[in-house]
């Protein structure tokens, strides 16, 4: 566990899968486009505008996701103290609040046509909200410090304390009456979707989360260098003041 | 039916263009503007580090190879300068 916690080998690590992870993702994304606009029938309910669930899900599902590694990651740091950990967590933050801005944003369009409205508060949409504001609550504490550490634990904290809700998005459309669907994949042994329309779901599914690994790898190496310039500047301040 | 008609078919979307094009082209400029903000960011702060390692603060610190500025290829980052730190 200590070793991955040296920062040569994590730094080592994000560089070698950065580029293979974007390739990879960009080729699922693209498949999964394909087999989403073009191979995949009209839903017999929602004739064409079930298309829309190709970037919306998967987005929803990343959302997610992301929280959990930033929760996780802000747990190893907050417990160990694990520099790289406060990395990773600081990396992620700002891609998990681009896939929820589109989740939201895109099931926002899927409702109007569906149920006549772009947002309505139910408990699903205004949990999925409050991830949001979690995301860009966690961005801003962490810069709201002059000392960094303290913005970074601080930050940590919250990331930690919203963990609770996962849960609640996760079980609201079974919990309340919303008017959100359902999950669209509940049963891995028998889902309730066609082949043709469950595969391009996957590809997309799979395709976001190597581009968000791809993001995150580019992030992290972004703050390893921007931590290095720090500490050389503070080597020059003080050679400065000798 | 024609090519051209076929593509009118598929770009109305069964009447839904409205709402399915702007999600695919939101979900598109996010990801593409989240990517571009990633990578400038890398460039900036490698452009930092390597003014800072020239002032010669740091002589453990090895050379890093310069950044290659080609578009579409990601800048290589050797580990010499984490290395250095550790040493």
């Amino acid at each position: 566990m200590h070793r991955y916690a040296n920062p040569t080998l994590y730094g080592r690590i994000v560089d070698r899968v950065r580029r293979p992870a974007a390739l990879a993702g960009l080729a699922l994304i693209l498949v999964g486009l394909y087999l989403g606009l073009f191979v995949a029938p009209p839903d017999y309910q929602q004739g064409e505008s079930f298309r829309i669930m190709y970037v919306h899900v998967p987005a929803a599902w990343m959302a997610m996701f992301s929280y959990a590694g930033l929760a996780v990651s802000s747990a190893v740091y907050l417990i160990w103290r694990h520099g790289v950990a406060d990395v990773t967590a600081k990396a992620i933050a700002p891609a998990g609040a681009a896939f929820t801005a589109i989740a939201l944003v895109t099931g926002s369009l899927w409702g109007q046509p569906m149920w006549g409205t772009w947002w309505v508060w139910d408990a699903r949409l205004t949990s999925v909200l409050l991830l949001f504001f979690l995301y860009l609550g966690y961005m801003v504490l962490r810069d709201a410090f002059d000392a960094p550490e303290r913005g970074a634990k601080a930050a940590a904290i919250l990331a930690v304390v919203g963990v609770v809700n996962l849960p609640i998005i996760k079980f609201s459309v079974d919990w309340w009456n919303t008017l959100h669907q359902p999950a669209t994949i509940s049963k891995l042994d028998a889902p309730s979707i066609h082949p043709s329309m469950l595969w391009p779901l996957l590809a997309m599914a799979l395709g976001f989360t190597l581009i968000f690994v791809a993001i995150v790898c580019l992030r992290a190496r972004t703050e390893l260098l921007e931590r290095r310039a720090r500490s050389l500047e503070m080597q020059a301040a003080l050679g400065r003041a000798e | 039916m024609t090519a051209v008609n076929d593509l009118e078919t598929f770009l109305a979307m069964g009447g839904y263009a409205a709402y399915v094009w702007p999600s695919f082209g939101f979900a598109f400029v996010v990801l593409a503007g989240l990517w571009l903000q990633a990578r400038a960011a890398l460039r900036r702060a490698e452009a930092r580090l390597a003014r800072l390692e020239a002032l010669g603060l740091d002589r453990r610190a090895r050379r890093r190879r310069p950044a290659s500025s080609t578009p579409g290829t990601a800048a290589r980052t050797d580990g010499a300068a984490d290395d250095a730190a550790r040493a």
